[in-house]
C-alpha cells in the first residue's frame, strides 16, 4: 500500500513538472471516431502496431537549420560558462596548493571540462519529432489484423521500432529500416507490422520467411509487410483518399531510447544489407547513417 | 517487490528536472580514434575448455572477423558500445538526449526512460541487453562469437548495468576487443549469432 502511495505521489510530482518541449501535434483515432479528412493533415494507417509503434518524423531542411543554429548558441553560451568555472577553478587550484602540509584538508578542485564541437551534448534534432501509434487504441477489428489510423503533420516518416512507453523498453531499427512520405489530405497505407520471431514462437514453428532465417539467415525481430490490393481496408476508410506508402531504405540511426537493437528484415525491391550496411534496392548505392 | 520498484522508477523520475540532460559537457568524442595497434595488449585468449566454461558462454564471449584489420574492428566495436548504450554515435558524441523533455508521454525515453527501466528491471537486465546488442550489432556486421573461460574474459571485457564504466578505462576494454577480433578464427566452436 505504502508503494502505491508513494508511486501516486510520484506520478503527481512528475505531471506538475514544466512541459520543456513540444511534441509534435498527432491525434490517433478510436473505433468509434467519424473520420472526416482535414487537409492539413497527413494520415497513417498502420495494422498490428503491437506495444507501441514509434514513428520518428525527418526533420526538414528548415528545422535542421533552426536546429544547428540553436546548438551554436548553446555552445557558445556553454564556452563562456566554461571560461568562468576554468577562472574559478585556477583560484581554487592556487588555495589548495597554498594548503600544503598544514591545510585545511580541503579536497583538489576538479578541472572542469572544456566544452567543444565534438563533445557538446545538445537535444537531439529528433528529439521532438518522434510519434506514437498506441497499440492499445484499434480503430477497426474486422481485419485479420487490427488497424490503427493516426493524424499526423505532413512529411517524411521513418519506421523506429517498438518502443512500450510504459517501461522504457522495447526495440529500435536502429541498423536500419525504411521511410516513406504521409502527404496532407491523404491517408498513407503502411501496410501491416509484422514480428516473424514472435508469431512463429505464438505458432511453435521456425520463424522464416521468403527464404529468411533468424540471425544471420537475415530475419529480424520485424519486417513490413506492404499494402496491396488484397489488403483490408476498414469500411469507414473504403471511400476516402488513400495511397499505399511508398517505402525507401533508410540508413542507420541513433538508439534514442536505450532498448533493444535490430534492423527491418530485408524488403525485396526496397531495403537490402551489405554486411551492416543499409542498401537501397531501388538505386542499389549504400544509404548513409542519419 | 515489483510495485515497490516501480515507485521508486517513477519517484526517480518525478525528482528529474526537466531537460537535465540538455547542454552537458561530457568528455568523450565518438569521432575515430587513431590507435596504434602495437601499444595494444593482445588478449590472451587459449584455454582449456570445461563444462563450467561452456555453461556461461552466455555471458563470456569475444568477437572474431578474418577479414578485417584493428582499425575498423576498434571502430565497429565502438559503434556497436554505443548503440548497446544509447549513446549518440551518427549525430556526434554524447548521451542521447530523450525526447520531449519534460513530458508524460516521453517519460520512457533516454536517461529517464533508462532509470525508471533500471528501477523497475535492475541491473541484471541491463547487462543482459547490453551483450544481446553486441550480439545482434557485431553479427550484423560480420563477426563470428567465440566462447571463453570467464576469467580470461575478464581481463579485457567489463559488464555494464546500472553502473557506467569510466570513459578511459572502456576505451582500452574495448582496443583489447578489437584486437582479439583480429587474432584469427580459433579451433572453438563457434557460438549462435
Amino acid at each position: 500500500m505504502r508503494s502505491i502511495h508513494l508511486l501516486a505521489a510520484a506520478v503527481a510530482a512528475f505531471v506538475a513538472m514544466p512541459v520543456a518541449a513540444k511534441p509534435l501535434a498527432t491525434e490517433q483515432f478510436k473505433a468509434n471516431a467519424a473520420i472526416a479528412i482535414d487537409p492539413a493533415k497527413a494520415y497513417i494507417l498502420v495494422r498490428a502496431a503491437g506495444m507501441d509503434l514509434k514513428l520518428l518524423r525527418v526533420a526538414t531542411e528548415s528545422e535542421r537549420t533552426a536546429w544547428q543554429s540553436d546548438r551554436a548558441e548553446a555552445l557558445a553560451k556553454a564556452k563562456e560558462k566554461y571560461a568562468r568555472e576554468y577562472a574559478r577553478y585556477q583560484r581554487d587550484l592556487e588555495y589548495w596548493k597554498d594548503q600544503g602540509d598544514h591545510g585545511m584538508n580541503v579536497s583538489k578542485p576538479e578541472k572542469p571540462i572544456e566544452p567543444t564541437d565534438a563533445n557538446f551534448n545538445f537535444k537531439a534534432l529528433e528529439s521532438d519529432n518522434f510519434v506514437t501509434v498506441w497499440g492499445g487504441r484499434v480503430f477497426d477489428k474486422g481485419g485479420p489484423k487490427t488497424a490503427h489510423l493516426i493524424a499526423v503533420p505532413p512529411g517524411t516518416y521513418r519506421l523506429y521500432g517498438q518502443i512500450f512507453e510504459a517501461g522504457g523498453t522495447g526495440f529500435c531499427l536502429c541498423m536500419g529500416s525504411v521511410q516513406f512520405d504521409a502527404a496532407a489530405g491523404t491517408i498513407t497505407d503502411m501496410g501491416t507490422m509484422r514480428y516473424p520471431k514472435a508469431e512463429a514462437l505464438k505458432d511453435k514453428v521456425d520463424p522464416s520467411w521468403n527464404g529468411l532465417t533468424p540471425g544471420k539467415g537475415g530475419l529480424t525481430v520485424m519486417r513490413v509487410e506492404p499494402a496491396d490490393a488484397e489488403t483490408y481496408i476498414p469500411p469507414k476508410l473504403a471511400s476516402l483518399p488513400r495511397t499505399a506508402a511508398s517505402y525507401r531504405a533508410a540508413g542507420k540511426i541513433d538508439n534514442f531510447f536505450g532498448v533493444m537493437i535490430d534492423r527491418l528484415t530485408a524488403l525485396p525491391g526496397v531495403l537490402a544489407y551489405r554486411r551492416d550496411e543499409v542498401i537501397d534496392e531501388k538505386t542499389g548505392a549504400a544509404v548513409g547513417s542519419n | 517487490m515489483f510495485w515497490t520498484r516501480v515507485a521508486v522508477g517513477v519517484a526517480a523520475l518525478a525528482l528529474w528536472p526537466a531537460g537535465a540532460s540538455a547542454q552537458k559537457v561530457i568528455d568523450r568524442s565518438l569521432a575515430p580514434i587513431a590507435v596504434d595497434p602495437a601499444t595494444v595488449k593482445t588478449p590472451e585468449l587459449k584455454f582449456t575448455e570445461t563444462e563450467e566454461d561452456k555453461a556461461g558462454y552466455d555471458k563470456y564471449f569475444y568477437f572474431v572477423r578474418e577479414e578485417t584489420d584493428f582499425a575498423t574492428a576498434y571502430q565497429d566495436i565502438r559503434e556497436c558500445d554505443a548503440l548497446s548504450r544509447g549513446m549518440s554515435f551518427y549525430a556526434g558524441g554524447g548521451q542521447v538526449p530523450y525526447p520531449y523533455a519534460g513530458t508524460l508521454a516521453g517519460a520512457a525515453g533516454g536517461v529517464i526512460g533508462s532509470m525508471v527501466a533500471d528501477a523497475i528491471f535492475g541491473s541484471s537486465v541491463r547487462r543482459q541487453q547490453r551483450r544481446t546488442n553486441l550480439r545482434t550489432c557485431m553479427g550484423y556486421k560480420g563477426y563470428s562469437r567465440f566462447g571463453l573461460n570467464k576469467d580470461l574474459w575478464q581481463t579485457f571485457n567489463f559488464e555494464e548495468g546500472n553502473n557506467t564504466v569510466p570513459e578511459d578505462e572502456r576505451q582500452q576494454y574495448l582496443q583489447m576487443q578489437a584486437k582479439a577480433a583480429i587474432t584469427g578464427r580459433p579451433s572453438t566452436q563457434e557460438l549462435e549469432f
